[in-house]
């Protein structure tokens, strides 16, 4: 019981963290796509996308991914960037920013999210693939260093994130959906608040 | 120092006094608590600061009292003299009561400051009267009398002051100035009534805010859109009707764009143009398609070739014929067709002779010369037993290799001529872009009258002749840019020439017998790339408060504000602002592996790192903070390009300035588009997409050098290794030259370092020079008030660490809520305290430091 309601606590703490770190223009952003969440009939299933890095598996929700874009990809580095972006890419006209999944979660997992000028810079891969997520206001490309099958998931089947395996940073407890199977089911909305929030605020810190 | 005649504040009802009543007791109040005035021993042990300030000496009380004898002369002398003006010429001219307001206001806000209430409530009464004849309350005649008057008594009071060392009697002189204010039919309490009213003060409020103020300032956001809220309440103050039916008009309006008819005729030919070129595309086009049939019927006849060979190969016997499907094009695939049905015991020979006679070299083509050659050289009557149907399917294959090869020519040759021409037409598409560019576009020139008409519409512009001069009037700018830059100019143009006083600083700082030189306005507009820079240059002195009414139309355009002095010493303004969509013409170079394009208008010349020198060089790679992967530069580091930077504005430059590149990989002309806001930086000035699909960053030199911390860091020479123990150190910034003797006094004693700013430009020079820790900011000041100083530290992440207190003899809540709205920590009205002072100071010092 007692390790219940410090799960609970710690699981508010890291969601104010979160809300904190929001501008007004995200934080109403959230708000309204949890108000839709809400209002939405919960699927019973959804359809995931398995994708892999050298931590392990993720599972993304079909629903917001607009492409899977094979090798080769062109990047254009960008000055005072996280560590863990990649660069910059045009997409069907627009320019989006392109970030390496795993680079993130090591970074949170050494506490460098927010020095930008660390020697362990991120690098595109020859043979990664790219994930084009689409949150309805923002465009974010995710490189993974490969795509699996597509699972049908029942949403009982999702075990709780504190399940996560110890390599997942605790703060980054709300960027998680779930657990299946060991594969990380990836809240998305929130992850990409997340990443372009630090993308943005990354050349404040010069 | 009498200060027996007042009381304290408790036994008065408050609600009763007005703004300046209770401004007036809290100074006498403060001053009885004055230590350098009226010295008394100080119970608080702790207070080091106070105790500090009781070491002034009277030698330093006399050069105070000096300073601002002469200061007050000189306030009065100008006073005098408008007023004389006023009398024998321009009585109509009501711009001469905005001077007078001014000197006033600053004469009220220093006499209290130091300590003399009959001087600071006379001039305080100027003040009054002067705004109350703006505002047309008062007739300027009366006006000019009761000021008149009161000028007198001020004369009166300087001189009793500096003869006996103290001002006369308070009490009868004001009661004689209020009769001849009655005479005048002037009835100042009434007027001071009016103004209570009309800005009331709610001392529970004040003293809630203060309160709040002190203890926990408003977040910095909440400051922003106070400000915000703040400024278009300015903006639309100033609005005049002029604005409203000119250039505005066209913003509000449905969207239109001007258009130059020589512009759009040159457009129409253009698109002309592109019309005729694609029927020629179009034929180019056919010429391929034809040319990739043959190659297809070429191919697929090897691939029929391919079974019989291997039939041939288990000795099974062919039928040389081609299947019926195949078309006619082909020369030997039409003779093995007409041939099939002759007698197959004598196949070949009829075969072979037939073909003889059909190929007549050399009319029939290269392939056709080809085989006949081969048959004829080969052929031999006498052999023909020899020859079987091995034999004649090699030929065949021949023949069909030779197709295959001639048809491949004829498409790549068909496709070299389509590519030519597709060049053209897409350069065709990009010229035609361009100058729809172009029509949205409008020369500066277009603005210039409406602003020369500001100028000498404006009281100094009126009083003398103001020399308006314009360079790169030619400077093509986007007509939205344009239309949004009209109302920002104009404004600062007024707001800079409100006061005609400026004029008669420009006199009194020539020398005797020298006539003042004419004075200068200019604008210099000059394109950098995708960014314009605007200079507006001022020859003299000018009216603070500009920054505020133009802060927020320079930011709507994404463009900054910065203010220098210039070398006549006058002050500048510059707005940087960036012009998307533009056509620039690039230099493509490569740092690490990144391909990267700068604009040639921020180039001087490119050259090597052996053979120039440059006063500061820095290494492109590392001003973006690329990591350091692929690099060449340091195989060939003395073959380097180095890229030698243009002046910014034009100017001769003080330092040369080189940029090390890796490798310069030609030049391109692009139109630029800006990066989405999350992702703009500091240094790049937009993006284009190459040929290949690649974003290309390009880099505006200044601006990404401007923002190289690292670099100004490494180039500032360590005079003083040695670790000095840190005293905080205050820049003082007042006009008033007595009040800032006072200040630098108080705060040197209380072991402060402490600086000194004239004015508000001299206070941004020290506050990025200098750093200091805390700024005193007056708000009344030339050339900039401390409003525009506030707001433009809050564009400097390094000025802005100085935390600023107000100290200024305006006491209203609205100014303190402005001023706090801007980011000031603190807001003191003079006279204050040296304990309030220094306990400020002190919370302003540990704020700084958590």
């Amino acid at each position: 019981m007692n390790d219940d309601s410090h799960i609970e606590n710690k699981q508010d703490f890291t969601q104010i963290q979160f809300l904190e770190q929001l501008s007004e223009q995200e934080f109403w952003d959230y708000a309204r796509s949890q108000a839709a969440e809400e209002a939405r009939p919960q699927a019973t299933h959804e359809e995931y996308l398995e994708c892999i890095t050298d931590q392990g598996h993720y599972l993304f929700a079909l629903r917001m991914l607009s492409e899977v874009v094979p090798p080769p990809h062109k990047l254009t580095l960008l000055p005072l960037c996280p560590t863990w972006m990649l660069g910059i890419t045009a997409w069907r006209g627009h320019i989006i920013p392109v970030v390496d999944l795993a680079s993130y979660f090591t970074s949170y997992e050494k506490n460098e999210t927010d020095t930008m000028h660390t020697q362990s810079y991120a690098y595109p891969r020859s043979s990664s693939t790219v994930l084009i997520l689409d949150d309805g206001n923002t465009l974010l490309g995710i490189q993974v260093a490969a795509v699996g099958s597509i699972i049908d998931l029942e949403q009982a089947q999702l075990v709780s994130p504190e399940q996560a395996p110890s390599w997942y940073p605790q703060r980054l407890l709300t960027t998680l959906l779930g657990v299946y199977n060991e594969a990380l089911v990836l809240n998305l909305q929130v992850l990409i608040l997340e990443m372009m929030q630090h993308i943005k605020v990354s050349a404040a810190y010069e | 120092m009498n200060n027996e005649n007042f009381t304290s504040l408790d036994e008065f009802d408050m609600n009763e006094l007005s703004d300046e009543d209770l401004a007036v007791l809290h100074a006498f109040e403060a001053m009885n608590q004055w230590p350098t005035r009226q010295p008394q021993a100080k119970t608080d042990d702790q207070n080091q600061l106070s105790r500090k300030s009781q070491t002034s000496s009277p030698h330093d009380d006399e050069e105070m009292l000096l300073i601002f004898t002469a200061e007050a002369e000189e306030g009065i002398t100008s006073i005098r003299q408008i007023l004389n003006q006023l009398e024998h010429y321009k009585v109509e001219d009501l711009s001469r009561f905005i001077t007078l307001k001014r000197a006033g206001h600053k004469l009220h806000g220093t006499a209290g400051a130091v300590g003399f209430p009959l001087i600071s409530i006379t001039a305080s009464q100027i003040e009054i009267l002067a705004e109350e004849v703006l505002h047309g309350t008062i007739s300027p005649l009366n006006g000019i009398q009761a000021i008149s008057a009161a000028t007198t008594a001020l004369e009166y009071c300087l001189h009793t002051m500096t003869s006996e060392g103290k001002e006369p009697e308070t009490t009868s002189l004001l009661a004689e100035l209020e009769a001849t204010y009655r005479s005048v039919d002037i009835d100042l309490q009434q007027l001071e009534q009016k103004r209570t009213e009309a800005d009331k003060i709610d001392l529970k409020t004040e003293e809630i805010l203060q309160k709040k103020f002190k203890r926990e300032p408003a977040p910095k956001n909440q400051h922003r859109q106070e400000s915000v809220t703040r400024e278009e309440e300015t903006v639309a103050i100033h609005i005049s009707p002029e604005d409203l039916s000119q250039g505005t008009s066209s913003i509000r309006s449905m969207p239109s764009t001007r258009v130059d008819t020589r512009r759009f005729e040159h457009l129409i030919v253009r698109t002309e143009k592109l019309v005729e070129q694609r029927a020629i595309v179009e034929e180019a086009q056919a010429q391929i398609e034809c040319a990739l049939q043959e190659l297809y019927i070429a191919q697929a006849r090897m691939k029929h070739l391919e079974p019989l060979i291997a039939k041939l190969q288990k000795g099974e016997n062919v039928a040389l014929s081609l299947p019926e499907s195949l078309p006619a094009s082909s020369l030997v695939a039409r003779i093995l067709h007409e041939s099939a049905p002759i007698d197959r015991q004598r196949p070949l020979q009829k075969k072979v002779n037939h073909v003889l006679s059909t190929l007549q070299p050399p009319s029939s083509g290269y392939a056709n010369a080809k085989l006949y050659d081969t048959l004829k050289a080969d052929w031999d009557e006498l052999e023909i037993d020899r020859y079987n149907e091995q034999d004649m399917l090699q030929h065949i294959l021949k023949d069909a290799i030779a197709d295959l090869a001639i048809t491949t020519a004829n498409v790549q040759s068909a496709f070299t001529r389509f590519s030519i021409i597709q060049q053209d037409y897409l350069a065709g598409i990009t010229h035609v872009h361009r100058d729809t560019l172009l029509l949205h576009q409008a020369p500066f020139k277009s603005l210039v009258p409406r602003l020369e008409r500001v100028v000498m519409m404006s009281a100094p512009g009126q009083a003398r002749q103001i020399r308006f001069e314009v360079m790169g009037e030619d400077t093509e700018i986007d007509q939205d840019i344009l239309d949004a830059l009209a109302k920002p100019l104009v404004q600062l143009l007024r707001t800079c020439l409100t006061d005609p006083a400026i004029l008669e600083e420009v006199r009194s700082d020539t020398p005797l017998k020298q006539e003042s030189p004419q004075p200068r306005i200019w604008l210099k507009i000059t394109n950098h790339g995708n960014r314009l820079l605007f200079e507006i240059g001022f020859s003299m002195p000018i009216q603070g408060g500009a920054i505020e009414t133009i802060r927020q139309p320079i930011q709507q355009l994404h463009g900054t504000i910065s203010l220098q002095r210039n070398s006549i010493g006058g002050i500048s303004f510059f707005f940087r602002i960036p012009h998307p969509h533009s056509s620039v013409f690039c230099l493509l170079v490569r740092a690490g592996d990144q391909h990267l394009l700068i604009p040639f208008s921020q180039i001087e010349h490119i050259g090597d790192e052996q053979r120039e020198h440059a006063d500061l060089h820095y290494s492109l790679q590392e001003l973006l903070g690329f990591p350091k992967g692929i690099t060449t530069s340091h195989i060939f580091s003395s073959m380097a390009p180095l890229v030698m930077l243009a002046s910014e504005d034009g100017t001769m430059k003080e330092e040369t300035i080189g940029i090390s590149v890796d490798e310069v990989l030609g030049e391109q002309e692009c139109i630029v588009k800006p990066l989405p806001p999350y992702l703009q930086r500091p240094g790049i000035a937009g993006t284009t997409i190459d040929g290949k699909g690649r974003i290309l960053l390009m880099i505006d030199l200044f601006a990404l050098i401007r923002s190289a911390p690292q670099y100004t860091l490494s180039q500032q020479t360590n005079d003083n290794p040695l670790p000095q123990p840190h005293r905080a150190s205050i820049l003082v910034t007042d006009d008033s030259a007595a009040l800032r003797h006072s200040l630098v006094q108080t705060l040197q004693h209380a072991s402060y370092t402490v600086l000194e700013a004239r004015d508000g430009v001299e206070a941004l020079e020290k506050l990025q020079q200098q750093k200091p820790d805390i700024c005193l900011l007056d708000v009344e000041m030339p050339n900039l008030n401390g409003y525009d100083v506030l707001e433009l530290m809050a564009t400097d992440p390094e000025m802005a660490k100085t935390k600023v207190i107000m100290l200024t003899s305006r006491s209203t809540v609205k100014h303190m809520q402005h001023a706090l709205s801007l980011g000031a920590s603190a807001y003191l009205t003079k006279p204050c305290s040296q304990d309030d002072l220094f306990q400020t100071i002190e919370r302003a010092l540990k704020k700084s430091i958590t």
